[in-house]
């Protein structure tokens, strides 16, 4: 594999007024050829900011812009403009143009290249039958749903045969099934076209579905950066953590929470989260704890995911144990590569 | 009195078509100088985005028959004389085109940003962004604003009397008012009416052939 994306020390500080705002600071980062790549982040983290880094929508104040060991701070306007045929984008609010038909928004960027009629009309026939929008080839943007104008901005963002696209929380306009439907499209571009994908998102969702690896941003800093496996099994950063909490609804109910307290009174028993990934997410883990230690397991809330083929099993647990079982519960369960976590003690 | 309503008609038309378009041919121009010089724009440039804006500012709040006889010299300078149909042209087409360029501007402001930056990501240069993308998104407001700029000259163009256009307002105010022939007054006016009327219609047609797509 070859290294597509390099970013090195980036840093974007924007001025306004009296005020100083550092959107992106010092941030390095590497992204492979044919990888998807997610970079997600809460609203404000400079997620945005970081991407249009990559084609230099936004210019970086400091640091290296290397896009196939090119770098692209140093190009002039021309070459920069020749550099982003190799970079397509994508944008929350699709950005397509109202006053051209599927077929002309997609020919667009072609147009601009100064193609010829013949070669615009195979090349968007192409891509508007890979993205499924042969039968909308006449119609204008007003006219299709959020789902349909996302794949025409795709089928026009790989117009030009870039080797990247960049994707601006392309889902977030989406419902949760049209995502769904745009993501698997994502996918298969990657793999038939081999083009490296950056997803941008504050969605965990989007990251556990199709991307290889993941950065987790926060104040314009790269916190976390991991394969996504790695990510959903020990998050290390506050930051994913939270994230994860949220996408993997490991919030436990209020009237739940309300009984949970963190030091124990007498005959409360203790709370348990615990995470377990791969071959040991098919074993009898919960029956065999109960039969080890003769205790009682009462599972409060549940979660099983895959990612891509893994599985992945999340259980918030109340055992009838002792400070001392409590210890050897863990201990057994740690030696099996389950992660556990404390919660607290549930009272009666 | 039918000739000269018709020759009327005709003087108030070529007043306002040529005034107009040359009003075009300078707004268009100076509005997209004043859209792409705004702060963040294709190309910020505050020091003349100030300068132009005053320019066009001051332009507009001159009052047009002040203007009209202010410029008498320049009007001489373009179309060697200052009086005559020629004549009013060049105040109202001097009156018309701040206008147009304000027009203009406000028309690019309102195309939305992300357009313009889908275009950079696509590799457009400023001059494609400008010629393929904003021209064409905001055209339904630029006819708006074009027509709303011709029904303006009309009004405008009654006052070309003063130095000797003619028109339908001049005939008004020669017959109908100076003279008391209420009927010549009632007929121009009627027929003001109806080119304003027809005016807007066509203008509002053609902005929705532009916009029949959104």
């Amino acid at each position: 594999m070859s290294v597509m994306i390099e970013l090195r020390n980036v840093t974007k500080t924007f001025h306004a007024k009296d005020q100083e705002l550092h959107a992106i600071q010092s941030v390095n980062l590497t992204i492979q050829s044919g990888e998807i790549f997610g970079i997600i982040g809460r609203s404000g983290a400079g997620k945005s900011t970081l991407v249009r880094c990559m084609n230099l929508l936004e210019r970086p104040t400091k640091g290296h812009v290397l896009i196939e060991d090119q770098d692209l701070m140093t190009l002039s306007p021309k070459e920069l403009r020749q550099a982003r045929h190799r970079i397509g984008m994508v944008f929350q609010h699709f950005n397509l143009l109202s006053t051209r038909t599927v077929f002309q928004n997609v020919a667009f960027p072609l147009e601009l290249l100064k193609r010829d009629r013949d070669a615009i009309h195979a090349k968007v026939t192409q891509l508007l039958t890979l993205v499924g929008l042969s039968d909308k080839a006449h119609h204008y943007p007003s006219q299709l749903s959020g789902g349909q104008k996302q794949r025409v901005a795709i089928a026009r963002a790989l117009a030009t045969d870039p080797a990247i696209l960049l994707c601006d929380e392309m889902t977030s306009a989406l419902d949760p099934e049209t995502t769904l439907s745009i993501l698997e499209l994502i996918d298969d571009i990657n793999e038939k076209l081999g083009v490296t994908i950056v997803l941008i998102t504050h969605e965990m969702e989007v990251i556990k579905e199709i991307a290889d690896r993941v950065a987790v941003l926060e104040n314009g800093y790269i916190v976390e950066e991991a394969n996504v496996f790695e990510l959903f099994k020990a998050p290390q950063s506050e930051a994913a953590k939270k994230l994860l909490t949220k996408a993997l609804k490991l919030e436990l109910p209020n009237h739940l929470k309300e009984k949970i307290r963190e030091y124990p009174v007498n005959g409360d028993h203790p709370v348990l989260r615990i995470r377990f990934f791969g071959d040991i997410a098919s074993k009898p883990v919960i029956d065999d704890l109960i039969k080890h230690f003769n205790v009682e397991v009462n599972i409060l809330q549940g979660n099983l995911e895959y990612l891509h083929s893994d599985m992945m099993g999340i259980l918030v647990i109340s055992i009838t144990a002792n400070a001392d079982v409590l210890l050897q519960v863990k201990n057994y369960l740690r030696e099996r590569n389950i992660v556990v976590e404390s919660v607290g003690y549930l009272s009666h | 009195m039918t000739e000269e309503i018709i020759l009327a008609i005709g003087q108030t038309l070529y007043m306002v078509f040529v005034a107009g378009l040359i009003a075009v041919l300078i707004g268009l121009p100076l509005g997209i100088l004043l859209w792409a010089t705004r702060p963040q724009q294709l190309f910020a440039h505050t020091g003349f985005n100030r300068a132009l804006g005053f320019f066009i500012n001051a332009l507009r709040s001159i009052p047009f028959i002040i203007l009209m006889i202010a410029i008498i010299p320049f009007t001489r300078l373009m179309v060697g004389t200052s009086i005559g149909t020629a004549a009013a042209i060049v105040p109202l087409a001097m009156a018309a085109f701040p206008f147009v360029a304000r027009v203009m501007e406000n028309a690019l402001v309102e195309v939305p940003y992300g357009l313009i930056e889908a275009s950079q990501a696509m590799g457009a240069t400023p001059c494609q962004i400008i010629y393929k993308v904003l021209l064409r998104e905001a055209m339904p407001s630029i006819v708006n604003g074009i027509t709303l700029m011709i029904v303006t000259l009309i009004g405008y163009s009654a006052m070309a009397g003063a130095v000797g256009g003619g028109g339908l307002g001049d005939l008004a105010i020669r017959y109908g008012y100076e003279r008391f022939q209420v009927s010549v007054m009632v007929i121009t006016v009627v027929i003001l009416i109806v080119m304003v009327q027809c005016i807007q219609w066509l203008g509002d047609a053609i902005a929705r052939w532009f916009s029949k797509s959104r």
